[in-house]
């Protein structure tokens, strides 16, 4: 079967974004290995000297590099780390992420429409990460991002789908990519984005804060996998107030009048 | 003269872009640079000078989510 992921004219197998921060650097390749991810995100920071590792040095050759602009608080600024990031190899692709609240690192949806836009102009393809607005992300649409990328909890909480219901009126609703991003914990939540039709799922702490990193980014490309499949499948309709059984009912011990 | 790097005042002898890299000791291939809210394309960095009080920001990738 051929189910592609298709967000700004490139194509992906995988459905796993993979958020590539508190990782060692040699840990980095071996979550990329085992979750089969395709498309990561990076962040973008005043240099150190020379002499220690670059990040870039540990990400296999063909993932699609997604820099975000963590530290922007005004559209302008996620701009001008845009640029930076494509002069820095990154390609066209760019997380936009406009954050004034330190406490619940919310993302600002008015700056990152604006943003959005001004990305677009200059040619890049933005994916907004943004609060789950059926309004702000129809804004988002129209000034020209790629996928929406809604939040599921405060970034690093670990705590789950907790926007759900608002999720799910952007899945149907918006006709774009709808990437779950920030606060999936577990691979059961990763798995029931996907089954409400979310087109991918961004994880990052979830993983890192693993016992076994390796194996944890394994179990979330397999629930994000599983998860896409029952959407694909359509799920089982719910029977409220009694059962249905699933066994013939006509038995052979006693005749039924 | 004297610049502004990455938030520190520096004194800088140089005069391109190129001479930043090899004075701060960055990694040109690694890194980007922002002269005063402006990018400067990693082909200029041989001819784009540095001028007296420029502020001076040098980046790389790094991970995050």
């Amino acid at each position: 079967m051929t189910d592609l992921l298709e967000i700004g004219g490139r194509k992906f197998n995988s459905r796993f974004i993979l958020g590539s921060g508190k990782f060692s650097l040699g840990m980095t390749e071996q979550v990329i290995r085992h979750g089969g991810v395709e498309m990561a995100t990076l962040a973008v920071r005043r240099s150190n000297t020379a002499g220690e590792g670059n990040i870039l040095d540990h990400m296999p050759k063909g993932l699609t590099l997604l820099p975000n602009t963590s530290g922007a608080r005004t559209a302008e600024e996620a701009v001008r780390i845009a640029r930076l990031a494509r002069e820095l190899g990154c390609g066209d692709f760019v997380k936009v992420e406009i954050i004034r609240d330190s406490k619940y690192l919310f993302p600002d949806n008015v700056q990152t429409i604006k943003a959005v836009g001004m990305l677009k102009d200059e040619g890049f393809i933005p994916m907004p990460y943004m609060m789950p607005d059926l309004t702000a992300a129809r804004d988002m649409a129209d000034a020209g991002a790629a996928a929406i990328m809604p939040l599921g909890a405060p970034i690093g909480s670990n705590k789950g789908l907790l926007t759900r219901d608002f999720v799910k009126i952007l899945v149907d609703e918006i006709d774009l990519p709808i990437i779950v991003d920030a606060g999936i914990g577990r691979p059961s939540q990763a798995c029931e984005a996907m089954e409400m039709g979310c087109a991918a799922v961004m994880a990052n702490t979830a993983i890192a804060t693993a016992r076994d990193i390796p194996l944890m980014a394994s179990a979330f490309k397999t629930a994000i996998e599983a998860g896409r499949m029952a959407y694909l499948a359509g799920l089982g309709r719910v029977v409220e107030g009694r059962a249905e059984a699933s066994s013939p009912l006509t038995g052979f011990l006693r005749d039924e009048r | 003269m004297k610049i502004r790097i990455n938030g520190n005042e520096r004194e800088f002898k140089g005069s391109t872009v190129m001479d930043l890299f090899e004075v701060a000791g960055y990694d040109p291939k690694r890194s980007a640079v922002e002269i005063n809210g402006s990018v400067v394309r990693r082909s200029d960095y041989g001819e784009h000078t540095v001028n007296e009080g420029d502020v001076v920001e040098i980046v790389s990738l790094v991970g995050g989510g």
